[in-house]
């Protein structure tokens, strides 16, 4: 944890109750609003602060204004990126980076056929090679254990062939050996991907909770209310309930240790 | 419905597995699908989930 005093053994401790789904928009601004008056001025210190606030100053060169003797900073400019409250890019991510996450969300076909073929020469294979390499660069910048979700409609042969016919609680499951998969924290959009997929009969939703290792994109993707997260290619599932129901399979994942 | 076979099986989606011609259909299926998904996103006309399996989703991971 981080120091909270530069010069005591005070640590920050991160504490999560009550954990929102959906990002609030301005959650300073939304964290204000709840506060009466005179809690808004204490923390910015003055009215006349509060005024400058009001008027779009940032809080923490007013809040370091006050207190200069013990700066505070935003997390992302600490650890690089903020836990999925708000963008990372441009604070981390190198240009190719940035390049392959949107041309991974406009279309991601060809790079994925490059993973699949693991060709990382040609021009998406270079883009592939990129998006790997975030997940050996970056950790998680999303709470570790929020909830994801995938669609997928298969044919009665692409069923078979994967075996999800016969896969049951307690096998084990990789997504996909050799690409990056997407998800989305939004059931919905799993849902629909599913439903309005080309496969005859065979849909499928795996929901499974985020680990040290997925990433979301949505602020790079080109419709951040798809809310994409990504995961890496041979990642390994444990089964933790199977529920087919009619031409549905649901499927529940755990990350195996 | 469920399977009651209790041999614990090893289940991937492994590319290796199609040929060219199936890998460049499931591709192409994906791009028409996303495509749909978009537009209803964009126009706020996702599709409620059934109840059934909107429960099923619901339950904790743990």
């Amino acid at each position: 944890m981080l120091p909270l005093h530069p010069d005591c053994s005070c640590r920050y401790q991160p504490f999560y109750k009550n954990v929102r789904e959906n990002p609030i928009k301005n959650p300073v601004k939304s964290t204000m609003e709840k506060l009466s008056l005179n809690e808004q001025r204490q923390i910015v210190g003055s009215h006349e602060k509060l005024q400058e606030f009001r008027n779009g100053a940032d809080i923490v060169t007013l809040f370091n204004r006050v207190r200069p003797q013990y700066p505070v900073g935003y997390y992302r400019d600490v650890l690089g990126y903020n836990g999925g409250m708000e963008k990372f890019d441009k604070y981390v991510l190198l240009d190719n980076e940035i390049k392959a996450i949107e041309e991974w969300t406009a279309d991601s076909d060809d790079i994925k056929k490059a993973m699949w073929k693991s060709d990382f020469k040609s021009y998406n294979g270079v883009l592939a090679k990129s998006l790997f390499g975030l997940f050996d660069k970056y950790s998680t910048n999303m709470l570790i254990g929020t909830k994801i979700y995938r669609g997928l409609s298969l044919t009665d042969d692409e069923y078979k062939i994967f075996k999800y016919d016969i896969l049951k609680k307690g096998d084990v499951y990789s997504p996909d050996t050799k690409a990056i998969v997407s998800f989305s924290r939004d059931k919905r959009v799993a849902y629909d991907f599913a439903e309005d997929g080309q496969g005859s009969n065979n849909i499928i939703i795996l929901k499974t909770l985020s680990t040290n290792t997925t990433i979301d994109i949505t602020q790079l993707s080109v419709l951040e209310e798809e809310r994409e997260t990504i995961i890496n290619s041979n990642m390994w599932y444990n089964i933790v309930n199977v529920k087919r129901i009619g031409k549905w399979t649901i499927i529940i994942l755990k990350k195996t240790q | 419905m469920d399977n009651n076979n209790t041999e614990k099986n090893t289940v991937a989606f492994d590319p290796s597995l199609l040929s060219e011609d199936q890998m460049d259909s499931m591709l192409k299926n994906a791009k028409k699908t996303r495509k749909k998904v978009r537009a209803n996103i964009k126009n706020n006309t996702l599709p409620e989930i059934p109840k059934e399996i909107d429960s099923f989703l619901s339950e904790e991971v743990a």
